[in-house]
């Protein structure tokens, strides 16, 4: 989710325009964001639970439809990252294990590859590759940012995680588990940001863009409370003393 | 010096063997997950590096069918997957029945004194776990238990289950010198769901043992491909 906010915004950098989309999206995806938090959720029959799990061993993921390209192709249509107002790239993974940033060609094919969470929706092909949702290799991608040389690294942590001892089956395990290592690669990714702005107490899974309204509320309410705007003053001087210090010690 | 043994059950021989190379190795702390822990209760309870190493030779199918991580995804893996789904259950396989297969290589010896690395599921990180009479297999079995096959294991108030299926590796503070054993990648295209799910799982566990490999000062790789089991 990640590369579709951060295309957006690079495309149209003005938040009121980004939240006026975001309604629209909600408003015209709403049936198909209910299907998907069903099936997220698998709290269905069982024959459709067979149905389910049929689609996991013989379909590429459990969205038959173009649910995830059709939205962005919505939001993106055929923008280039050559379209947009600021610098942006986004981070997707390769099936083979590659971090793979893509700054260049339509913004949809990119952020589609982005967010296909793997099983959820399908791998893109792109340039070779078969590309899943960047989370996979890189959960809060603070090196990459920096690699392409970004002096003040700003991180946004989303992970939904709380520790349970009770589990319904294997799947609702192997997620509980995958969400842990996602804080584990997430914690060490943090470590090198400048500022970190930690949203986990939202405690919302990611398939559930109904509750988008009460998360940008929520949202509001954690940056007062960790004083988002001083401690981004804060951390913008900092590298202001750095950046002069530095420049005092070059030759 | 703290050795931790990071081995998976194609490594067994491999792991026998450096063992062997080490002068005194009961001079040094050893500490093992997943496999690498059954090696050293293997070793303990066998006697020797000789006799477990005969141990192995002679169980290696067993060894293989009870306690590999590869494969989980063949089609027989999966049907056993599907019916756990539809009925509710964890895993293919209880923690006790993990408890058992532990109790029948280990030819019922409790083994006590064997350092253990676990991964605590409530704690979200590490644990290290040294058995005991009264909990020799439960804590084997922790360190063996890897989804979807096994249940995690209950030990008093926490759940457990196999670090390498979490980390891929300890952390760097855990050991001073890293035997781990390393796979072949794999570079097929995952075509199903199931097993797109899979890759990306193990993507996450290397993308983490990548960052903390870095940190590791020591480590001696031990590849699969000569002496597979």
């Amino acid at each position: 989710m990640g590369a579709v906010v951060a295309a957006a915004y690079a495309l149209q950098p003005d938040p009121r325009i980004l939240k006026r989309m975001t309604y629209h999206f909600l408003e015209f995806f709403k049936e198909r964001i209910r299907e998907l938090v069903h099936t997220m959720q698998a709290n269905i029959s069982l024959r459709k639970r067979m149905t389910f799990l049929a689609r996991l061993v013989n379909a590429v993921s459990l969205d038959q439809t173009d649910f995830l390209y059709s939205s962005l192709s919505r939001i993106f249509g055929r923008a280039r990252f050559s379209d947009c107002k600021i610098p942006c790239s986004v981070v997707a993974a390769s099936l083979n294990g590659e971090i793979v940033v893509l700054s260049e060609g339509y913004l949809v094919d990119a952020v589609a590859a982005s967010a296909a969470v793997p099983g959820a929706f399908p791998p893109l092909r792109l340039g070779g590759r078969w590309l899943v949702d960047g989370g996979v290799l890189s959960v809060i991608p603070v090196d990459v940012t920096r690699q392409m040389g970004a002096e003040l690294v700003i991180a946004s942590h989303v992970g939904y995680f709380s520790p349970r001892r009770e589990f319904t089956d294997i799947l609702d395990y192997a997620v509980y588990l995958d969400d842990m290592k996602g804080e584990i690669l997430a914690k060490m990714e943090l470590e090198n940001a400048d500022l970190i702005m930690d949203f986990r107490d939202i405690k919302v899974p990611w398939y559930r863009f109904d509750l988008a309204e009460n998360i940008m509320e929520k949202a509001h309410q954690i940056m007062e409370e960790q004083e988002f705007r001083y401690r981004l003053e804060k951390a913008m001087k900092k590298r202001r003393r750095g950046r002069s210090s530095r420049r005092v010690v070059e030759p | 010096m703290r050795i931790c043994l990071v081995v998976d059950v194609e490594h067994a021989l491999k792991t026998l063997d450096f063992l062997n190379g080490l002068e005194d190795f009961e001079e040094h702390r050893l500490i093992g997950a997943g496999f690498g822990a059954l090696i050293l209760a293997m070793v303990k309870a066998h006697g020797s590096l000789a006799r477990a190493r005969r141990h192995v030779i002679k169980e290696k199918e067993k060894l293989h069918e009870y306690f590999s991580m590869r494969e989980t995804f063949t089609l027989e893996g999966v049907v056993k997957s599907i019916l756990a789904t539809l009925m509710k259950r964890v895993a293919t396989k209880s923690a006790s029945k993990l408890r058992e297969h532990v109790k029948e290589v280990l030819k019922g010896v409790p083994v006590e004194g064997i350092n253990v690395l676990v991964f605590d599921i409530l704690a979200g990180e590490e644990k290290e776990l040294t058995t005991n009479e009264e909990n020799a297999f439960d804590v084997l079995a922790a360190a063996l238990s890897f989804p979807p096959v096994y249940e995690p294991v209950k030990i008093e108030d926490s759940l457990y289950c196999n670090l390498t299926y979490m980390t891929g590796v300890p952390k760097s503070t855990s050991c001073d010198l890293l035997a781990l054993g390393v796979c072949e990648e794999e570079d097929d295209t995952p075509k199903t769901a199931v097993s797109i799910m899979e890759r990306a799982d193990k993507l996450r566990t290397s993308a983490i043992m990548k960052k903390r490999l870095i940190l590791h000062e020591k480590v001696v790789k031990l590849d699969s491909s000569k002496m597979k089991l």
